[in-house]
């Protein structure tokens, strides 16, 4: 206890500086509007904006560098809401509830509970990396792919219990999207896959324009095409923050306090883990949500807790990505290695010795993602207005502004025209996915988790002497095991034993 | 259309697992680079065909509405002739003609409205990706006079 006392004392001296303060609140803002961007994620935003740091010491650099990582996960959830547009995979399942809320003329109240759910993820996040960091860095170690497997065969189960409308039609979707996920070098042989010879598509399918284009250039075709451009029903709404409707209640927020809890602290763990990330995050946390809801039929139709168990996990993902990183010098994902690098960069060494050696720095940077989180729900609220007049602006103003801007922010990542060739086909799919009832969100979770799924399987295979009993000899392996077999079967179980109730 | 749609996406599944099956499913016992085509393939086959029975036999088939058909078509062809273009005229030039032309579609007999913003919008998204966050837009033919 003391020494955390120590810690936070010390980490809290390094950031309130006028210079830190300032550097953070400038990181933490770019990293917001660069999060708006479709498709232009933290990872490129903290590559592009990395030369603007070489002028300033190492912890300052480090500071304001990860101010524009967790502030993207802000920005990304904005044109989810908004215009059910995600600024990358992570604000996917913010889309799920926070749009129909935008629909429903309720953009304000969404865009606060965002920011407010963001904050608590982000907060819980950065108290967790304080008292438990060695702890789930000790854990992050025991995973191998073994343990990784099992861990995407729950993500991948956890579709179960998002396509209530017709599972039929949610497995073909995952399946499509694991069909894409195959789309390139097999990685164990090094075998080209659908890669119809094209150096393009030899790295893959890449899931932001597969994303942007089902979500955001989907829904734009099915608006036109159903004529809902036309009816202005959200011009004429009264969407000012002096509308008390547009703020959520004490008793809302007080409801939900499971929600706020639960969210922050599976996207934690599930950020601890090297590769897992925000994107799965933030959908496990959904599912969960909606399994253990009361009232699991609202769910996708502009419920609360559908926003806010998603946007808690993907901030608090964050905080969990920079335990790998902090104590062990593994970085968890795309943003994260960019980080890394930064880190060398300066002649810093991310790793145990870190946090013995400069624990100033290391406590500092933990310090500064708490006082960026506190800053960042002010900035939100803020901005709130300005976001609204996105709402109410007609629609046929916002159809060539929404393309222009997916396919820029699709280009600018690989300058790639075929992805944004992909944008446009996954578009076309988009609309006909939300035409006929098929769940894009499958698809996508099954195109994140696919490729994790298929060379953890055969990396253990390659590693066992026992062949398939190597996920049972390895204990958190068998413990995930157990756990797969019980959402499995327990929902089957749990049916006989009420049929034979009856009779 | 839904029927045909379920039938595209039989056909798309068959296409992929003929190509599965050129791929090693094993080697040396452990899975290949087929095995998970294989069984992605095959499974997606027996599903959507599955589900196109259903369709058939509940009496499924929706009618597509015509009613704003038309403009759909134009946003898509049009979408298409952008990216077509992206590289060739540069992505400023390319995005303010389709700006121009999305907006004599939806924003009808609203002439110089579309001509304001047809320019400064554009303008504004390249300004922004171009000098903010420098990113390198094609610049197209512009390249080689400037």
């Amino acid at each position: 206890m003391q020494e955390i006392i120590t810690n936070l004392i010390q980490g809290f001296s390094v950031v309130l500086t006028p210079m830190n303060m300032l550097l953070l609140i400038v990181g933490a803002f770019i990293g917001m509007i660069v999060g708006i961007i479709p498709g232009f994620g933290a990872s490129a935003g903290i590559a592009i904006l990395l030369p603007l740091t070489l002028t300033l010491d190492p912890t300052s650099a480090i500071i304001m560098l990860a101010g524009i990582y967790y502030g993207s996960q802000y920005g990304g959830a904005t044109t989810s809401i908004l215009i059910n547009t995600p600024g990358d995979s992570a604000a996917v399942a913010s889309t799920f509830d926070g749009y129909p809320m935008t629909l429903q003329g309720k953009a304000g109240k969404a865009l606060i509970v965002q920011a407010i759910a963001s904050f608590v993820g982000g907060t819980i996040g950065v108290i967790l990396i304080f008292t438990l960091a060695p702890t789930f860095a000790k854990v992050a170690l025991k995973f191998g792919p073994p343990e990784y497997f099992m861990l995407m065969i729950m993500g991948l189960l956890t579709l179960i219990w998002m396509t209530d409308d017709s599972k039929l039609k949610g497995f073909i979707s995952a399946l499509i999207g694991l069909a894409v996920a195959t789309v390139g070098v097999d990685v164990i042989t090094g075998t080209p896959r659908y890669t119809f010879g094209s150096p393009e598509l030899i790295s893959g399918v890449s899931f932001i324009p597969v994303t942007i284009g089902l979500f955001g250039i989907g829904e734009l075709l099915f608006r036109v095409y159903s004529g809902s451009h036309k009816d202005g029903k959200l011009e004429n709404l009264d969407l000012s923050l002096r509308s008390k409707e547009n703020w959520p209640s004490w008793k809302e927020l007080m409801k939900a306090k499971f929600t706020f809890l639960r969210g922050s602290i599976i996207g934690f763990v599930t950020g601890v883990l090297p590769g897992a990330g925000a994107t799965i995050a933030s959908f496990f946390s959904y599912s969960i949500e909606k399994k253990v809801s009361k009232e699991p039929e609202k769910f996708g139709k502009g419920h609360l807790p559908g926003l806010i168990a998603p946007e808690t996990a993907n901030n608090g993902a964050t905080s969990g990505a920079m335990v790998p990183l902090m104590t062990l010098g593994i970085p968890g994902s795309a943003s994260t290695a960019i980080l890394l690098g930064a880190f060398l960069m300066y002649g810093l060494q991310p790793g145990p010795l870190l946090m013995i050696e400069r624990p100033d720095f290391a406590w500092g940077i933990i310090s500064s993602m708490y006082f960026g989180n506190a800053i960042l729900l002010l900035i939100n609220i803020v901005a709130i207005p300005f976001f609204l007049m996105i709402v109410k602006l007609p629609y046929r103003f916002l159809i060539p502004v929404i393309i222009s801007l997916c396919l820029i922010g699709t280009y600018s990542l690989n300058h790639s025209i075929i992805e944004i060739w992909i944008l446009l086909i996954f578009g076309v799919i988009g609309f006909f996915m939300k035409l006929y009832g098929y769940s894009p969100a499958a698809l996508v979770l099954a195109l994140v988790l696919g490729p994790l799924a298929e060379n953890t399987l055969r990396q253990s295979l390659i590693m066992s002497e026992s062949g398939l009993g190597i996920f049972i000899t390895r204990p958190v392996s068998l413990l995930f095991l157990v756990l797969i077999a019980l959402i499995v079967f327990y929902p089957v179980f749990k049916r006989i034993f009420m049929k034979t109730q009856k009779a | 259309m839904k029927n045909i749609f379920t039938i595209f996406l039989l056909v798309v599944s068959c296409f992929y697992l003929s190509i599965a099956f050129t791929f090693k499913f094993f080697s040396n016992d452990i899975p290949g680079s087929g095995f998970f085509p294989i069984v992605i393939g095959i499974t997606l086959i027996i599903l959507i065909a599955f589900d196109l029975i259903k369709n058939y036999k509940g009496n499924r088939e929706e009618k597509i509405s015509l009613l704003h058909i038309s403009i759909f078509f134009k946003l898509l062809i049009v979408t298409t002739v952008y990216i077509a273009i992206f590289n060739i005229l540069g992505a400023l030039l390319s995005t303010i003609l389709f700006m121009f032309v999305v907006l004599l579609l939806f924003n009808e007999n609203k002439l110089k409205q579309n001509i304001i913003l047809g320019l400064t919008i554009p303008l504004s998204i390249f300004i922004l990706f171009e000098f903010l966050l420098k990113t390198g837009l094609p610049q197209g033919f512009f390249e080689n006079i400037f």
